[in-house]
């Protein structure tokens, strides 16, 4: 009783290739940014002025500023800067979002709207809005580009999961967990989380993705870590003025968002298909 | 116009993969006028057919072999040839009336598309040729329904405009793959009846594609049967029906529903002679005037789904319940589990108001009466284990068995619905459909239950392991003295299962009884409809070239 739609979609192609890729390029960010904790080739914050606006491979595998640091060094020190407040606030709102996604589906009703309504709320301030919000209480600082990331990432938790989370409900195995005596938060813990879990993880290396653009922006806005701590985002706000004199400063931290940001995307959506059950792949 | 189908093989290769061949050696020709029935089960390959004549096969599969229309190779014309030849010489009628049609484009406008690709014909033209389309497929007020959109339509009359579409630019050749499947018996009879009548009309011809033996023989002059991409059988209607050559041909006629109309009563029941008699006992349940009313969250009108109901069923037999979609036999079933409170009435379990007790008296009484769901695929989480799938109802049950005994205790239901006891670490995706509605089965009896209430239980599956579904439902009522409510559309599925039945129609019983006497002596119009609107393969032709009373006499050109 297949239909034609079905048959022609019951053979795709399955590329691995992506996943490999994306997996590598986030692994070997990951990697680098552990390392920067322990060794660099030069100190980040270690000023040469006999030594600025170097050209790459003239000093250093990335040349150098304006104050004669060595820009490949501060990259690492960055990748480990960013990917870490990436990671936290978009930890954050995942465990906020996700609480309150599948509350809103399992429960319904009331609870459901406001749950949805406050979304809309939060989801109308830009990140922007509410780290300037955020700096102006706390002051600006690794906590402020969390919170302000993180909240801006819980709207999006939110919609994600409890829409995933209504498309489970409405299965029969949910109704047979019911028949079965279970209660809604007992089914949402046994049957929906584990489905929606694809779903989330792959919403969430893209969001990290996001984010990490997120943080280049704050702290191309001074709002994130204060100097001499080096991020990638106030490495491309200082690289501004010498954009003639010296490309490699912006284009070094350029390329490695881009690079980075590609590579959580090439992940996410690898994972997606890997972690299908029914693709053949092992959750 | 002759088509003239010789296909070598259908391969599909993936890139680091050997090639699987789909389809081998299936060879057919269909002159002008003639009707052409391909019936088979998922996966033998025939929507493949319809694929590879239209040129319309996904990347990664070729076809070898030839298709001529009228002595053009179809094969070997490029892309924008075969576009001429789509729609203006081969139309194509699809399953779902719903996703064939475009949702955002008013119907009058999606016929006019064809004809203002393949016509010299203006915009007015075209719209005048769209509306007397509408009026030939018999869409009533077809003047205001050519500016509806298709949501604004019912199933069959959106399937009437599929049809209207397929015959704007005037083909030769109608493809049609499973056309009437996803549509409601008497509905059924009426597009089949119409797509007979136009393809007699205008000379053409037609190439079926359906699981159901009953469509195919009730329009198709020749049958070819498939089998995992191989053509089994080849042959003029009757006789392939009648006097089936092949082994599997005559499997998949065994394995239709059969009607115990011209049997004696009680022979339904393969193991009669073992079954436990069901004792003059107090019912397992009891409904009683069950009302359910849907508010409409606009208005204040509220519609009746289930209207004044009562029925009962005793320990150890089965209630069918038969009705169209939309006749409120599913709402019925979820009042029944008390998953939905009714309106108005009452559902007496073993005596007891289920929705007078508390919640935990509820869970308590639910472990007496467990679901078996339509979708195999959407009843099981795909992310658990068989062996936890099946365990679940043991769930809050403190008498259950714990550890060592329990995994026996899944192991021992595994073994008693016809798989093994290992099968418990598989997931559900290593699972056909059938082995699938034998894990739901398995959950539902893992807990002895009482009564189980199955909606549609073997609708979504093929014809051959419905029948083992069916056997095994019967065989459950009989070791266990199991009391089912068995829903489902197919009057012939419910027929032979159950022991006593009632027909619904909008919300009421129209007609209840024994099987026997319900199906051989309808008294109720609604019921006589129902029976004559169902296909079957033991009665001659009925739609198409050569009608009902010259078609047991029908010669081939």
């Amino acid at each position: 009783m297949t239909s034609l739609e079905q048959t022609a979609r019951r053979f795709g192609p399955a590329p691995r290739a992506g996943l490999l890729l994306g997996a590598t390029i986030t692994g070997a960010f990951i990697a680098i940014a552990i390392l920067s904790q322990f060794w660099t080739p030069e100190l980040p914050t270690r000023m040469h002025i006999m030594n600025k606006l170097k050209p790459p491979l003239v000093s250093g595998l990335a040349g150098s500023d304006a104050f004669g640091r060595d820009i490949f060094s501060m990259l690492m020190v960055g990748a480990w800067n960013s990917l870490s407040i990436s990671f936290l606030s978009v930890l954050l709102g995942l465990l906020v979002g996700v609480a309150l996604g599948t509350a809103a589906a399992a429960v319904r009703g009331w609870l459901e709207e406001a749950i949805m309504r406050l979304a809309d709320i939060v989801f109308a301030f830009p990140a922007l809005i509410s780290a300037i919000m955020i700096a102006a209480l706390i002051g600006a600082g690794r906590l402020t580009a969390v919170l302000a990331i993180g909240v801006f990432a819980i709207p999006v938790f939110i919609r994600v999961s409890r829409g995933a989370a209504l498309k489970i409900w409405a299965l029969d195995f949910c109704v047979a967990a019911q028949t079965a005596g279970k209660g809604r938060w007992r089914i949402t813990v046994d049957h929906v989380l584990p489905n929606i879990a694809g779903t989330l993880i792959v919403q969430a290396t893209i969001q990290i993705g996001l984010a990490i653009l997120v943080e280049a922006g704050l702290s191309f806005l001074g709002l994130s870590l204060p100097p001499p701590a080096p991020s990638w985002g106030r490495m491309l706000s200082d690289s501004q003025t010498y954009l003639s004199q010296a490309p490699w400063m912006a284009i070094a931290p350029g390329v490695t968002i881009a690079i980075a940001v590609l590579g959580l995307n090439l992940l996410g959506d690898g994972l997606r298909d890997l972690l299908d059950p029914r693709s053949g792949g092992r959750a | 116009m002759t088509i003239t189908l010789d296909i070598r093989a259908i391969k599909l290769e993936r890139r680091r993969q050997a090639a699987t061949t789909l389809v081998e050696n299936v060879a057919f020709t269909i002159p002008t006028g003639a009707t052409l029935g391909i019936v088979g089960e998922s996966g033998s390959g025939k929507s493949l057919m319809a694929l590879a004549i239209m040129g319309l096969l996904p990347p990664e599969i070729t076809a070898e072999g030839r298709v001529v229309l009228d002595g053009v190779d179809l094969m070997r014309l490029g892309e924008r040839q075969l576009q001429d030849v789509r729609g203006a010489r081969i139309g194509m009628i699809f399953q779902e009336p719903m996703t064939a049609l475009n949702p955002a484009m008013r119907v009058g406008d999606q016929i006019a598309e064809g004809l203002l690709r393949h016509k010299r014909i203006g915009g007015a033209g075209a719209r005048a040729e769209a509306l007397r389309l509408l009026e030939r497929v018999r869409i009533p007020d077809a003047a205001r329904r050519i500016d509806a959109y298709p949501h604004e339509l019912s199933g069959g009359q959106r399937q009437r405009v599929g049809i209207a579409i397929a015959l704007a630019p005037g083909p030769s050749l109608l493809i049609a793959d499973e056309p009437t499947t996803a549509l409601d018996v008497t509905v059924q009879a009426e597009v089949l009846d119409l797509l007979g009548e136009l393809i007699a009309e205008l000379r053409m011809s037609l190439l079926l594609i359906s699981h159901d033996l009953g469509v195919i023989a009730s329009i198709s002059e020749r049958t070819l049967v498939m089998n995992a991409g191989k053509c089994v059988e080849e042959g003029e209607t009757e006789q392939v029906l009648r006097r089936p050559a092949d082994a599997y041909t005559r499997k998949l006629i065994a394995a239709m529903p059969h009607h115990a109309r011209d049997e004696k009563p009680g022979s339904a029941s393969p193991a009669a002679s073992t079954r436990i008699e069901p004792s003059p006992s107090n019912p397992v349940v009891e409904v009683q005037d069950i009302e359910s009313q849907y508010r409409h969250p606009a208005g204040q009108a509220a519609t009746k789904a289930v209207d004044g109901v009562s029925f009962s069923i005793a320990p150890g037999t089965i209630f069918g319940i038969v009705g169209e979609s939309g006749c409120g036999k599913s709402t019925l079933a979820r009042v029944i589990m008390g998953l939905n409170r009714p309106t108005r009435g009452r559902v007496l379990f073993e005596g007891e108001d289920i929705f007078a007790k508390s919640r935990g008296e509820l869970l308590r009484l639910r472990r007496g009466f467990q679901m078996v769901f339509q979708d195999p695929r959407g009843s099981l989480d795909p992310r658990q284990t068989v062996g936890s799938i099946v365990a679940e109802p043991l769930f809050l049950d403190p008498r259950a068995p714990r550890g060592r005994e329990r995994q026996a205790l899944i192991g021992e239901t595994l073994a008693s619905v016809g798989l093994r006891p290992e099968d418990s670490e598989r997931r559900p995706h290593e699972f056909s459909g059938g082995q699938r509605q034998r894990i739901a089965i398995a959950r539902a009896i893992i807990g002895r239950p009482k009564l189980i209430v199955a909606d549609e239980p073997v609708s979504a599956l093929d014809v051959s392991v419905q029948a083992q579904v069916l056997k095994l439902i019967v065989d459950l009522r009989d070791r266990y003295g199991l009391a089912f409510l068995f829903i489902s559309h197919s009057l012939a599925v419910v027929e032979m299962i159950s022991d006593r039945v009632g027909v619904m129609y909008r919300g009421s019983f129209v007609e209840t009884g024994a099987a026997s006497d319900v199906f051989n002596r309808p008294t109720h119009p609604y019921t006589k409809k129902l029976i004559d609107a169902e296909p079957r393969i033991d009665q001659p032709r009925r739609h198409g070239l050569a009608p009902r009373r010259e078609a047991v006499n029908f010669e081939p050109k």
